[in-house]
């Protein structure tokens, strides 16, 4: 076992979780306020400032601080703005609407924000509620996880009776594909996803066509103006193994009819968590599906991949997901659980682009050019004594957020993105040099990173 | 050009008026007939799927680079009613018979072609529709403009979306221009018609096949062996944005070679 893949985030949090993330916004924030116009120009987003993540009326007033206008879903699927995805923890979602609506007064019109639940994980108005509290993502999903059904494919949990009853098509009961997207209308989605169903390494082009032809099924009944995007689960042999990479890429870019790719890769379990798969191989096949991706002008959005997520945006993928559970940042395999010791505590060093032990931070602190974090998390969590693991989760994601609008088009301008991440990446490495970090807070990746660009 | 099955005064006959003949093909003759070319089906094991296919695939395209069905009707020959394709002339002749009597285009021409074939390609594509049997004796040139490619003969095509009537492993298309996958009797897709398009437009490039000796005889292995050898060098002069889109035309990989619309991205940007 190498990842938390707990969905029930009360184990993320443990017993320190102070609140329910409603808690007063100027405790961690300004006095200042700061809104954007919401799409369609009927009212605005408080994004910074006292009521961060709430909707005020048709004006802002004097007093507040206009931010960039927030694109509407298809602006953050055109491709010129990367698409920062936050995935929905199973508890304390509620910090969440008002994290994104900081990254959008953050990072104005440089970056997209989007939201992805998991379908079997809540119940339909929780799904609903979420959604419409998430103003300032351009994009919602609601993922079926068909996979979940598919453990000879990839490597999961059995489904529990409660996302049996939410999501019953985990329980065999046959579902329609309008009945799949209606599930996902009704959640407040407004990207569709096919369901996500794992592909077979061992019958390859027979399970993709079958994936694809599910894709046409959804196609012919998506009503005017909706999306959908092609929801594809697989193992990591699949980017790992010629044969099965290039099957997969040649439908991919047959398949002309699917302008978004949603793709999960299921990574080995010798990654461990918290950290970035480090197998050149793995790599190369996520850069050259980002390739494939960009030279055919369709989107690819990488779920659960975290900052390797993030580093695929060099090479041409339009967005990634990561969210504040480790099972969030990355599709591993399903472990034991922590067999009752206490969760280590843990801190996102940004400029090492890698997540540490909070043990390990002493060692970085000492170097001239450690620079603390200004994010609006980091105050509230080094003013206590015990250690906010909400906290932590929201300052890794307020930050990959930021990375992602440096690295995007607009601020990379001559640059470039691939530029960009590799300055950042080159960064990073200067920074670890020299630096006694020892165990899961070396951050290993940055040398294969750094080959890969 | 081999001789038609059924004289041209029986066909005059038939349909009314004077005709020229066009072409042969292994189940009938084209004729040409007013400002039409009309392909009757001579041959009884035509199968009627195949026809069907014909026309249904000529109906969802719109482009003036694929060749426009205006109707079918039934002709009588032979004493059998015999099902008939009408489709627009195209006055200037096809390729093959063209380069067969050593009319090659210059390189500008040839960059014009190339990317009157990939608009051809696209628009068949972007209905659903792959054509998998293209090469020279399968385009035509309008008014003899190298820059006016027109695909014909779409018998072969098959809608990306139906289920298919060739079983699989088969070899469905023109052996020389077949790309590696439909040699080894794997699906064609889109990126078949993509290695035919390079196929051929390396071949009046470079005024000699890219893979293979004129004359000599290859089996399936020999020549899929010869494709991943990869093709004969482009003559000197051949500009580089095209010569590299040439060669991802005609790699083994399949999505190596791209979509037809990104090979369009890719010429543009050649200049």
């Amino acid at each position: 076992m190498s990842h938390d893949t707990s969905t029930d985030d009360e184990t993320l949090f443990g017993d320190d979780y102070p609140g329910d993330g409603n808690e007063p916004a100027d405790a961690i924030e300004g006095s200042g306020q700061v809104a954007a116009r919401l799409p369609g120009g009927s009212g605005y987003l408080i994004v910074d400032g006292p009521g961060a993540g709430s909707v005020t009326g048709s004006s802002t007033g004097s007093d507040i601080r206009e931010a960039a206008a927030l694109p509407e879903r298809d602006e953050a699927l055109d491709g010129t703005l990367p698409l920062f995805i936050v995935h929905r923890t199973a508890h304390y979602w509620r910090a969440l609407p008002r994290l994104l609506a900081q990254l959008h007064a953050a990072a104005g019109a440089t970056l997209a924000l989007g939201v992805a639940s998991s379908l079997p994980n809540a119940a339909e108005q929780s799904h609903a509620d979420f959604n419409s509290s998430c103003t300032a993502a351009a994009v919602r999903l609601v993922d079926p996880h068909g996979y979940l059904i598919d453990p000879q494919d990839v490597r999961v949990a059995e489904p529990s009776d409660r996302s049996r009853r939410w999501a019953p098509y985990l329980a065999g009961v046959p579902v329609t594909t309008e009945d799949l997207l209606n599930m996902q209308r009704d959640r407040g989605a407004n990207l569709l996803l096919t369901s996500g169903r794992a592909l077979d390494p061992s019958d390859a082009q027979r399970s993709l066509d079958a994936a694809c032809a599910e894709g046409d099924d959804a196609l012919a009944v998506l009503k005017p103006s909706e999306r959908l995007a092609l929801n594809l689960t697989m193992s990591a042999t699949w980017l790992t193994r010629p044969v099965l990479l290039r099957a997969l890429l040649a439908q991919l870019v047959d398949q002309e009819q699917f302008d978004t790719w949603y793709v999960r890769v299921q990574w080995p379990t010798s990654v461990r968590a918290y950290a970035q798969p480090g197998d050149a191989r793995l790599l190369a096949g996520y850069r050259e599906l980002a390739e494939v991706a960009a030279d055919e002008e369709r989107r690819l959005l990488l779920p659960q991949t975290g900052l390797t997520g993030w580093l695929m945006l060099a090479f041409g993928a339009a967005g990634f997901g990561t969210g504040l559970a480790g099972s969030q940042q990355a599709f591993g395999e399903p472990g034991g659980g922590g067999g009752g010791k206490p969760r280590i505590e843990r801190y996102f060093e940004r400029q090492l682009l890698h997540t540490i032990e909070r043990t390990a931070r002493p060692v970085l602190q000492d170097d001239p050019g450690y620079a603390p974090c200004p994010c609006p998390y980091c105050r509230p969590l080094f003013s206590n004594a015990a250690w906010s693991h909400q906290y932590a989760g929201l300052h890794y994601l307020y930050n990959a957020g930021t990375l992602t609008a440096q690295v995007a088009p607009a601020a990379a301008r001559r640059r470039g993105t691939h530029g960009a991440v590799g300055q950042k990446v080159r960064s990073a490495q200067r920074f670890a040099t020299g630096k006694a970090l020892t165990g899961s807070s070396v951050p290993a990746h940055l040398r294969v990173w750094d080959q890969l660009l | 050009m081999q001789a038609s099955r059924f004289p041209a005064a029986e066909v005059e006959a038939a349909l009314g008026g004077p005709v020229i003949l066009l072409g042969t093909g292994s189940f009938g003759d084209t004729w040409r007939y007013q400002d039409t070319a009309v392909k009757i089906i001579c041959s009884g094991s035509y199968p009627p799927q195949r026809l069907d296919r014909e026309v249904n695939g000529l109906r969802r395209v719109s482009s003036p680079h694929v060749v426009r069905l205006l109707g079918t009707r039934a002709v009588m020959l032979g004493g059998q009613q015999r099902p008939a394709l009408v489709f627009e002339y195209i006055a200037g002749g096809d390729v093959a018979r063209r380069i067969s009597v050593g009319r090659w285009p210059s390189h500008a021409e040839g960059v014009a072609f190339l990317r009157g074939l990939l608009t051809g390609v696209r628009d068949m594509h972007a209905a659903g529709v792959v054509h998998r049997d293209i090469k020279p004796g399968n385009i035509a040139l309008r008014e003899g403009d190298w820059s006016r490619p027109v695909l014909l003969d779409l018998g072969l095509a098959r809608s990306a979306d139906e289920a298919t009537i060739t079983v699989y492993p088969a070899a469905v298309g023109t052996a020389r221009y077949m790309a590696p996958e439909q040699l080894e009797g794997r699906r064609a897709r889109k990126a078949a018609d993509l290695f035919a398009v390079g196929a051929t437009v390396r071949e009046v490039l470079g005024r000699q096949h890219p893979f293979y000796d004129d004359g000599a005889s290859y089996t399936h292995a020999d020549m899929i062996a010869l494709i991943a050898k990869g093709p004969h060098p482009l003559p000197a002069g051949t500009h580089g944005g095209v010569a590299d889109l040439l060669d991802r035309l005609t790699t083994v990989p399949e999505h190596e070679r791209g979509s037809a619309s990104s090979s369009l991205r890719r010429l543009g940007r050649a200049g």
